[in-house]
């Protein structure tokens, strides 16, 4: 007998040029362009993955960075199973922002399942956040990459770890 | 007064605004209304009966639709629009739409379109432009505002040292030993140097206010760039027994600030003249590459050591043993980067130091 496929919604949200779209395109198409396109409104990519042996359909929303000039729009998270945060190491206001976020959306959205992107890895020389700091929040029980998407370093992990979480979520 | 009878919709209006229209059926399905643009096609599995179920192959609007009942099944006559959404129709291409529910004629609406921005999107975001504008106006003011405190420092630091260095020079005379004759010596190198780190920190300052300034409108000619700096230094690189070689082009244009380009050429070059054997050649040359031009400065020197390449063009780089390079190298960083452009190293083929600046070139502007 065939399994049924869970399709789960699960939205990629931060401030922008923090690498959301760089996270996706090398997640779902495992590639990566050094241009910068600003992302206008909201692009859904989607990939087949397996969770405890269960096929889920990940169906990816990669929204706008949240900014004076495009502020975050509710309509597109709604009915997300899961979240995945992301910050840009280089730049550690983006991670005071997403964090920022994070209650934001528990309170427009309950309590949904959160994973945080500490992007841009590879930029080591311009590094602009505390271990120390990623190790209190790992202690408050985050779920915690440094990603690259540059070089793929930590991705699969990071949207493994939200698929796990958002199908557990999804169970209730 | 007889009043005239309103007009029939053209049946083509709707794809001239690029519009595709769709009305809901009472069992929630849809039906095409009038003509469709091109880009509908491919977007949904198309029934056999005609009819339509976009929230079936499309995720965006799975989760819009829901949304889209109120107002269809309420009394308002608002409506409500999706934003912009980035989507594969069936036909595996992506498209960019935007989708509007409305209620009319009894009907419920879903019309679909390209994205087209309202006006008080373009009011928000030219008034944030704006503001961010002014922002590193202010930002750029209060630079330069510390630059000219610097420069009263520089100046009061600088004022001594010249008179130090005069000293040095009278002291240099036959009357002292060769030992005393030494230690002037060393005194003198180190007040040179002295000298050329205060030149550079005013650099890195009026660099940094520089780089906050708007691109220039006008290009650059980059082959007069490396001519110029060529001249400008002839005489010292003479004095080193150094030979400069120019390759250029006859104009060669580029995004760059003439007078920047200039300081960031004659940087590089005075940096060749001081690393280069005596009797070496200095080579200048700018080539086109695709939509780039690339300027490069070699010598015959003893290269950057590896271990010093890393953070060659960093501001808080430690001394290496081409530390006589001070700022320079971040100021040219600066400058580049502020253009669009970058600046990189690479051993140059039989020894000594190669560094490039790729510059983009101009894009026609419209008449």
């Amino acid at each position: 007998m065939s399994q049924t496929t869970i399709r789960l919604k699960v939205c990629l949200v931060g401030v922008p040029a923090v690498g959301k779209t760089s996270l996706v395109r090398r997640y779902v198409e495992g590639t990566f362009s050094e241009d910068y396109l600003t992302t206008i409104g909201v692009r859904i990519s989607r990939k087949r993955v397996e969770v405890g042996g269960e096929p889920v359909g990940l169906v990816v929303w990669d929204i706008n960075g949240d900014d004076a000039f495009a502020p975050l729009q509710s309509t597109y998270l709604r009915g997300a199973a899961g979240f995945l945060l992301v910050a840009d190491g280089t730049r550690s206001v983006t991670l005071d922002r997403v964090l920022a976020l994070r209650e934001e959306l528990a309170e427009a959205f309950g309590p949904t399942p959160c994973v945080l992107a500490v992007n841009k890895d590879d930029l080591e020389d311009e590094w602009d956040v505390d271990d120390e700091r990623l190790d209190a929040l790992r202690a408050d029980g985050w779920e915690l990459w440094r990603t690259s998407a540059r070089d793929g370093t930590a991705v699969e992990e990071a949207f493994d770890a939200l698929a796990r979480l958002a199908v557990a979520h999804a169970r209730g | 007064m007889p009043v005239a009878e309103p007009l029939p919709v053209p049946a083509g209006l709707l794809p001239a605004l690029d519009l595709a229209a769709l009305v809901r059926q009472p069992d929630g399905r849809f039906r095409i209304a009038g003509p469709v643009p091109g880009w509908f096609e491919g977007l949904f599995t198309p029934k056999v009966d005609g009819h339509i179920s976009p929230d079936e192959t499309s995720d965006f609007l799975s989760v819009f639709l829901p949304l889209a009942v109120a107002v269809w099944d309420g009394d308002q006559t608002e409506r409500l629009m999706s934003g912009p959404f980035t989507e594969a129709g069936v036909d595996g291409a992506e498209r960019t739409l935007e989708a509007t529910a409305v209620r009319a004629g009894g009907e419920a609406w879903l019309l679909l379109s390209p994205p087209v921005m309202t006006f008080g999107t373009a009011q928000r975001l030219l008034q944030t432009a704006r503001d961010e504008a002014l922002d590193v106006e202010r930002t750029r003011r209060r630079h330069a505002e510390r630059e000219i405190l610097l420069h009263c420092i520089v100046h009061d630091l600088g004022n001594p040292l010249a008179g130090l260095r005069g000293s040095l020079h009278l002291l240099d005379g036959d009357s002292l030993s060769e030992d005393d004759r030494e230690l002037v010596e060393i005194a003198r190198r180190q007040a040179d140097r002295m000298r050329m780190l205060i030149r550079d920190v005013l650099g890195v300052f009026r660099q940094e206010v520089d780089a906050m300034m708007p691109a220039a409108p006008v290009p650059a000619d980059a082959a007069e760039a490396l001519r110029q700096s060529a001249g400008i230094l002839g005489p010292r690189a003479r004095l080193a027994g150094v030979a400069v070689e120019v390759t250029a082009p006859e104009t060669l244009s580029v995004v760059a600030e003439e007078r920047r380009l200039e300081r960031v050429v004659t940087n590089l070059l005075e940096n060749a003249i001081r690393h280069s054997p005596e009797g070496g050649t200095v080579r200048l040359g700018a080539r086109a590459e695709g939509r780039e031009v690339v300027l490069t400065v070699e010598d015959e020197g003893p290269g950057v050591p590896s271990e010093a390449r890393g953070d060659l063009f960093q501001r808080l780089r430690p001394s290496g043993s081409r530390g006589q390079f001070g700022l320079g190298l971040y100021v040219c960083r600066l400058a580049a980067e502020s253009w669009g452009g970058g600046i990189a190293y690479e051993d140059r083929e039989g020894g000594g130091a190669r560094f490039l600046l790729r510059l983009k070139t101009p894009r026609a502007r419209l008449s």
